[in-house]
């Protein structure tokens, strides 16, 4: 068949599709994958297209062509293959920007698929053939992961709403690629696509895409063992909510009746207190849940909870890294500070009003200013909600409202938490009334006569009063009894799952069983009436506040459950970053433990044997960050680690410590669209530009080690076709259009070892506002290039960052600070010296004092903490000049002016980034009041002294992570 | 919302854990077992104390014995833990660590391949959801503590288990055993510890293992130290989590020095390695540890019964090689096959100093 067939014959089926869809649905796009050909047919078009040249009248086969293409897309490439696949589209000029007019027409003609959020904006052509191709096979397994995962959480209506079904899957779709959440960005159709994938209707399947295209996406995850075990389980669970439902007899629950609150405590994310003794007191812990679940309603704080650091209200520890509550289980915080009655307990780094508020509702502590903890036969303390006391047992009592009362068997004990008293109390066997009494005074209440509790498999949660909590998989149980005769017993069930129910009780004393159905997840209160034979006026009652969560489905890794766990900070951190240090590794175990370590690089993104491993030297727990950077900085020095890295798409590093567990972290390369690509070649490295931004032209400039500031323009046509051979002098590469940026450092090939000195020479500025932020722009450029798996790479870049900085220094601080730093370097002792050389007068040295006492403080506040104690310092002891360039900018101006000096001595590459538009009005505000970036200075020299150990001078610190 | 008999509640729950209720019922070893496994998935890290309570008291009202019931479930524990559900360790504090205290850990889920094809589960998954889909979970045998996959026509379970993120343990190092030698070389290096610690300051509240009482009987082993003398493996409470094992220097009832165990083999538990230097002592004094064979219900098999606990080395030995099974007038015994038997007792007489009753 020609292409002018297929021109026709795909006119032709996609002008019936267009109006078959419409009349069913209304103006809802076609997919170029929606082709309904079979495999034949497709053979057969890819062959022509294989020996044609594009053209404008033939352009309908060419967009299901690519589509084709986009659906084995991997994420990784996609030119290469097409051009390997596709030998004609070179010969002719190879314009990719053709293949998005053809999609441009499938858009105008029949209705066609636009592509849109973040990613199709990057990738501004390749974006259109995989739009076209629904559901590519990376994603079909991402589909199918969420689906399992999702799968106790399935019930009827989901079925009955395909969108609602797509919004919890885009809620549950945090962990996925962000291609995938792309996708997911349209629930209706992934709603579609997932609820016939799950039930296999045909009435839904007929709607949004085409049945046979679904039934090749179904056949696809058939095909592998893994997505067809996840959809088969999820099928099953499915299937079996959507018949195997019972509704319990009752009101009948409506969503809308369980308030927003309600919802939010269903999710299961109420820190809770423990007592736990400790030699001659007892410490307070805050148990934090794993705050996954809250993405499932929230999707959009996955970004917060990732990539933000958390500060614990009443800690005295660092913030908790970040990521450190969506992927290690519940944590526990030791307090050092009660909570005031309406703190948050949860602060994050990252200000963002909608978590603030979710927080503030359900992150408190409950309210006080009384507490009770039932102490359990192990020791630790658990609060009792209810505050109901039982004779016999074991209590703690604290108190906000200062000691308590002594009495019937109370005495106080210590906390190592201030701002809080605590008593303990043994109740005995029996209470008299003076002992009631006392115990009503405490806003205590005495156990009824009425005991339920939960039988057969254990609770989630028991409090042994009044709490429990279940999974919604469970089947709940309880047994009441009372110590009294008893006639019949009532219950009544509120919540979702409503019911009531009379039993008669033949036997006095008794122990009835009951079970309370299939509740779903939220609250619910039992309450349970007991009438007596000998009163029949006289009623018992008692009740059990009940919570059912969702099961939290297991993924692989590690938690704080287990032995072995491996803090990785950021927790999903790029190849990239691994290797140039800005990971944090804290592995916590067992102490001496033996830890094995293996090293593996792939050339693709998914799937793909590895193409290098290495086995990485024993490590003994435990593990901290410090020896962990010395550890890989020695893994980094070997060449063919090096090379591997270098040719990596992603790089898997696993930590074995047998059966206490094991860890793996895959990080991938930035998906970017305009990016370098370095190989080793007859002795000299060759650059090559892979181009997928579908934006204007690129330009290309490059900058030698020796004058880091000269920029030398380049011609971009050599490094995109066939690839650059760079001189053995090396340098720093940067491609750029109106849209995006990317650096390389490309190693210099060393001939002597004299060769490895470098003393860069910048060209000389004057003190102005435009110097310091041309340097700015320059550590910018310097500070986001890559670095290559060379060390020297990574060294070179090091050191014109340092020449730059020592520069920054010299316009805004001054010589004499400088030559002070190099002389530290040199001697630490003499960081004392710096006080002096803040400002002339006394004022400046107390603030001197004053930031050497706050540097050992603050080394564990996180970053807005850092900045609001520094400005506070500055305000207090130094005369600051007015600030009409900063009026402009939005909240506390004297915050803003901290933060941007903070910034300026720590990290001046963040500087472009976060100023938005006022870099020019900080750097003239620095230039004209330098006493201010001294004092900065001091306090990042006085945080980072001990783990920089005379590294000067000090540029991009770890211990400063600015957001 | 129904009314249900006890039964009822056996056979409901039961099935809930995955298991046959025609076969079992909530207080059988393997719904204990399940319980606990469920329990640690929430719980976790917890002392062992926390876990037995838990399952203890959603359980008591429904076991026709509820006096036998918490030992039965301590017992099931103390086998989960050396078959490797959990992970019994005190982790190295570091920073604001809370992880204090020898305390329970969840191994997370993992497999061993045993030459027959068929592989051992372990570990516990928070919430105990099973990380295994149907179709392999429909696969799990469980016997006692014991789960145990087996393929269905001799599937490739290792890629399976692989693919679905369990971690892979091979068998030497589920098995790793110390390495042989005499009772009185092993106590040596324990001696030397003790010689040079400095003195134990006020030890309140210890129990030992009273060598003079009858090997036969375990738990009657235990005393308070009152006017006893000498060197003895024993425990000392701590605030919180399980006590402590340790090897004791005591003087009329006094404990004068100590060192705290694991000592010289830190791979293992410490009662591990306290189990071992009892059964050292006890052999050294000529009244070493006891076992006793006796035959099997088919006549391929006998039952191997003991007297102490043994070290998890010793027991996943003959988690592999045997099963577990009813013990009668002795601690707990194994069913193991009539090939087998000669090696075991072999190697149990090697490592233990064990001589048969």
């Amino acid at each position: 068949m020609t292409l002018a067939y297929w021109q026709e014959r795909l006119e032709k089926h996609f002008l019936a599709l267009r109006a078959q869809r419409t009349s069913a649905l209304g103006d809802k796009p076609l997919f170029a994958l929606e082709h309904g050909l079979s495999e034949a047919e497709r053979a057969d078009l890819t062959a022509q297209i294989g020996s044609s040249v594009p053209q404008s009248k033939l352009w309908l086969p060419w967009a299901v062509y690519a589509a084709e293409l986009g659906y084995d897309y991997d994420g990784d490439e996609y030119w290469q293959s097409f051009e390997k696949k596709t030998p004609s589209w070179l010969v002719f000029g190879g314009d990719r920007s053709w293949i998005r007019d053809c999609y441009w027409q499938f858009h105008k003609e029949f209705g066609g698929a636009r592509p849109s959020g973040r990613w199709a904006q990057h990738f501004t052509i390749i974006c259109w053939p995989i739009k076209h191709a629904v559901l590519p096979v990376d994603l079909q397994r991402q589909l199918a992961e969420i689906l399992y995962e999702i799968r106790f959480s399935f019930r009827p209506e989901l079925f009955e709403s395909p969108e609602l079904l797509g919004a919890e899957i885009a809620a549950r779709s945090w962990r996925a690629s962000s291609r995938f959440q792309n996708l997911t960005e349209e629930p209706l159709l992934v709603g579609q696509i997932a609820a016939a994938l799950l039930l296999h209707k045909e009435e839904l399947s007929r709607s949004l895409i085409l049945p046979d295209t679904l039934l090749r996406i179904a056949k696809n995850l058939e095909s592998e063992r893994r997505a067809r075990e996840w959809l088969r389980d999820a099928q099953a669970v499915a299937r079996a909510r959507m018949t195997g439902v019972v509704k319990v007899s009752g009101t009948i629950w409506e969503p809308t009746r369980q308030s927003g609150s309600g919802e939010l405590r269903a999710l299961g994310i109420e820190p809770s207190v423990v007592l736990r003794p400790n030699q001659s007191s007892w410490d307070v812990l805050l148990e934090i849940p794993d705050l996954a679940p809250l993405l499932y309603k929230f999707p959009a704080l996955q970004r917060v909870l990732n990539e933000s650091p958390c500060v614990v209200a009443g800690s005295s520890g660092r913030p908790l890294a970040r990521g450190r509550l969506l992927h290690y289980g519940p944590q526990t915080v030791l307090l050092k500070q009660w909570p005031e009655p309406k703190e948050v307990l949860l602060r994050f780094e990252m200000p963002v009003p909608e978590l603030d508020y979710l927080l503030s509702g359900e992150c408190m502590l409950r309210p006080g200013p009384k507490w009770l903890f039932k102490v359990s036969p192990d020791g630790v303390a658990y609060e009792i909600r209810g505050k109901v006391i039982r004779p016999g047992e074991r209590y703690i009592v604290l108190s906000t409202e200062g000691p308590l009362e002594l009495g019937h068997g109370t005495r106080n004990i210590s906390l190592g938490c201030e701002g809080v008293s605590a008593a303990y109390m043994e109740v005995p066997a029996s209470l008299d009334e003076e002992g009631l009494q006392y115990l009503k005074e405490l806003g205590l209440c005495p156990a009824t006569g009425v005991h339920i509790q939960p039988v057969g498999i254990p609770p989630v949660k028991w409090d042994g009063e009044g709490h429990v909590e279940w999974l919604s998989t469970d089947r709940p149980c309880v047994s009441v009894s009372s110590n009294r005769p008893v006639s019949a017993i009532c219950l009544n069930l509120e919540g979702p799952d409503a019911a009531t129910t009379e039993i008669p009780v033949a036997t006095a004393g008794e122990m009835v069983f009951m079970e309370l159905g299939e509740l779903r997840r939220g609250s619910h209160r039992l309450h349970v009436l007991v009438l007596s034979p000998d009163a029949p006026d006289q009623l018992l009652s008692g009740y059990v506040d009940i919570s059912i969560r969702d099961p939290r489905p297991w993924t692989k890794g590690l938690t704080d459950q287990n032995p072995l766990i491996v803090i990785v900070d950021p927790p999903n951190p790029t190849i990239e970053q691994l290797w140039s240090g800005r990971v944090s590794f804290e592995l916590q175990g067992p102490s001496a433990r033996q830890v094995s370590g293996q090293l593996s690089f792939f050339q693709k993104r998914i799937g793909a044997a590895s193409t290098f491993i290495r086995q990485l030297p024993v490590l003994l727990l435990p593990v901290d960050p410090a020896t962990w950077r010395s550890y890989f900085s020695k893994i980094q020095q070997n060449e063919a680690i090096q090379n591997a890295y270098d040719n990596a798409a992603r790089c898997e590093l696993t930590f074995n410590a047998g059966e206490i567990g094991q860890f793996s972290l895959v990080c991938e390369r930035e998906s970017i669209p305009l990016r370098w690509m370095l190989r080793w070649e007859n002795h000299g490295y060759v650059l090559q530009l892979q181009d997928d931004t579908g934006g204007p032209t690129v330009t290309t400039v490059a900058y030698d080690f020796m004058k880091p500031d000269l920029p030398v323009p380049m011609n971009s046509t050599d490094f995109i076709q066939t690839g650059f051979r760079v001189g053995p002098q090396g340098g720093l590469y940067v491609a750029k259009n109106s849209q995006y940026r990317s650096g390389v450092v490309v190693p210099p090939v060393l001939r002597s070892l004299t060769e490895l000195r470098l003393e860069p020479e910048l060209a000389k500025r004057s003190r102005s506002g435009d110097a310091v932020c041309d340097l700015l722009s320059l550590m910018e450029l310097w500070s986001d290039a890559r670095v290559t798996g060379n060390l020297l790479s990574m060294e070179r870049q090091k050191n014109i960052l340092e020449c730059m900085m020592d520069e920054l220094l010299q316009l805004v601080c001054g010589g004499d600070w400088v030559a002070l730093e190099k002389e530290h370097a040199r001697n630490p002792d003499e960081i004392v010296q710096f006080k002096s050389l803040i400002m002339r007068g006394p004022s400046g040295i107390s603030l001197g004092a004053a930031l050497f006492l706050k540097g050992n403080e603050i080394v564990n506040k996180s970053m807005s903490e850092r900045v609001k104690d520094f400005s506070r310092l500055v305000n207090n002891y130094l005369t600051l000049p007015t600030s009409p360039e900063l009026r402009d900018v939005a909240g506390d101006r004297l915050e803003w002016m901290a933060e941007f000096a903070l910034r300026f001595v720590t990290w001046p590459s963040t500087l472009p980034g976060w100023s938005t538009g006022h870099i020019s009005k900080g750097s003239e505000y620095l230039l004209k009041s330098p006493s201010v970036a001294r004092a900065a200075r001091l306090l990042a020299l006085s945080v980072s002294f001990p783990i920089s150990g005379g590294h000067s001078p000090l540029v991009n610190p770890i211990d400063w992570a600015w957001q | 919302m129904r009314q249900l008999t006890k039964s009822e509640v056996h056979e409901i729950q039961t099935k809930a854990l995955g298991l046959d209720p025609l076969a079992l019922d909530l207080t059988s070893v393997e719904c204990i077992a399940g319980a606990l496994r469920r329990t640690a998935g929430i719980l976790c890290p917890c002392s062992p104390k926390m876990l037995v309570n838990t399952v203890a008291q959603a359980l008591q009202h429904l076991a026709e014995n509820p006096s036998g019931l918490r030992e039965t479930i301590d017992s099931t524990l103390t086998a989960m833990v050396a078959y490797g559900d959990l992970v019994e360790c005190q982790v190295a504090q570091t920073g604001e660590s809370t992880r204090s205290g020898v305390l329970l850990y969840a191994t997370p889920p993992s497999f061993v391949v045993r030459r027959d094809g068929s592989s051992f589960l372990l570990g516990v998954t928070p919430d105990n959801t099973l990380p295994l889909p149907e179709t392999l979970a429909k696969c799990i045998e469980y016997t006692n503590h014991v789960r145990r996959l087996v393929p269905t026509d001799g599937e490739n379970v290792r890629s399976q288990l692989k693919q679905f993120g369990l971690f892979e343990l091979t068998m030497d190092q589920w098995l790793k055993a110390p390495s042989s030698m005499a009772p009185e070389a092993y106590i040596r290096g324990f001696d030397e510890a003790l010689k040079a610690v400095t003195s134990a300051g006020a030890v309140s509240d210890i129990r030992i293992l009273d060598p003079s009482k009858p090997v036969r009987y375990y738990l009657g082993r235990w005393s308070e130290p009152r006017s006893h003398t000498g060197r003895f493996v024993g425990r000392r409470p701590q605030l919180y989590g399980a006590d402590l094992w340790c090897y004791f220097e005591i003087e009329k009832g006094e404990a004068r020095k100590l060192v705290d165990l694991p000592l010289l083999e830190l791979r293992w538990r410490a009662s591990d390695e306290a189990w071992r230097l009892q059964a050292a002592l006890d052999a050294q004094r000529g009244n070493p540890q006891r076992y006793r064979i006796r035959p099997g219900s088919s006549g391929n098999t006998f039952i191997l019964d003991l007297f102490s606990p043994v070290p998890l080395w010793m027991q996943r030995r003959w988690d592999y090689v045997g099963q577990p099974v009813l013990s009668t007038g002795c601690l707990f015994s194994y069913a193991i096959p009539k090939a087998a038997l000669e090696e075991e007792i072999v190697f149990a007489k090697d490592k233990l100093w064990l001589q048969e009753l």
